[in-house]
């Protein structure tokens, strides 16, 4: 069998214990790959342009972190659009809310038009019958 | 529902297709790598772009990058095909 590259290795290595707790999901399948696009996208970005930056130039320099920086916002992107729970996803909302409120550290915004979402470290869990964040 | 950048959309949408199935987690990785070198670092329409817009560094920079983001993407799909 062919060895992967280790840019590639790496890449796998990263993706394939996301999500793997089979009792932890988010809301929709998008939002699932999403989640592993961005990791995918954070371990790329920090193979292809590894931190120090190495360059010749200045000029080579602000373009290699302007590509990290690129992608590293979109990474950031996804995963805050994992987050990001609409109420036609799962009529969730107002469990959401009460579990929240008796979690310190963790926000959840409510906006008009039905939608929340979170903020801090933290993940909605939903194994056997039982929401928690 | 957030509104997204285009890249990230453009993202989820090329991640979002049909036939990968969620559980495919080297072919959305791949997918999500071909999406953002198009994204980020497209490929210069014009190929002799880099004399007459005096961006060598920046141009040859992005070709890297770029070039490295799909030889990454096609090693996941093609060992995992």
């Amino acid at each position: 069998m062919t060895e992967l590259s280790p840019d590639a290795q790496t890449v796998l290595n990263v993706v394939l214990p996301v999500y793997d707790d089979e009792h932890l999901y988010v809301a929709t399948a998008e939002k699932h790959a999403g989640m592993i696009a961005a990791a995918a996208l954070r371990a790329a970005a920090d193979r292809v342009v590894p931190v120090p930056i190495k360059s010749q130039t200045p000029e080579e320099y602000w373009a290699l972190l302007g590509v990290k920086n690129r992608l590293l916002s979109i990474a950031d992107e996804l995963m805050a659009n994992t987050y990001t729970i609409s109420a036609e996803d799962n009529d969730v909302t107002e469990l959401v809310k009460d579990v929240a409120d008796k979690v310190d550290g963790v926000t959840v915004k409510f906006k008009e038009g039905g939608y929340i979402r979170m903020t801090g470290d933290a993940k909605i869990v939903i194994s056997e019958g039982r929401i928690s964040l | 529902m957030t509104e997204l950048s285009l890249a990230a959309q453009a993202m989820l949408d090329a991640v979002g297709d049909d036939c990968i199935h969620p559980d495919d987690k080297h072919r959305i990785a791949a997918a999500a790598l071909r999406a953002a070198a198009d994204q980020v670092v497209p490929e210069m329409a014009h190929p002799d772009a880099e004399e007459w817009l005096g961006y060598s560094t920046w141009v040859q920079v992005e070709s890297r990058v770029r070039l490295r983001l799909l030889a990454i993407a096609e090693e996941l799909k093609v060992k995992y095909d």
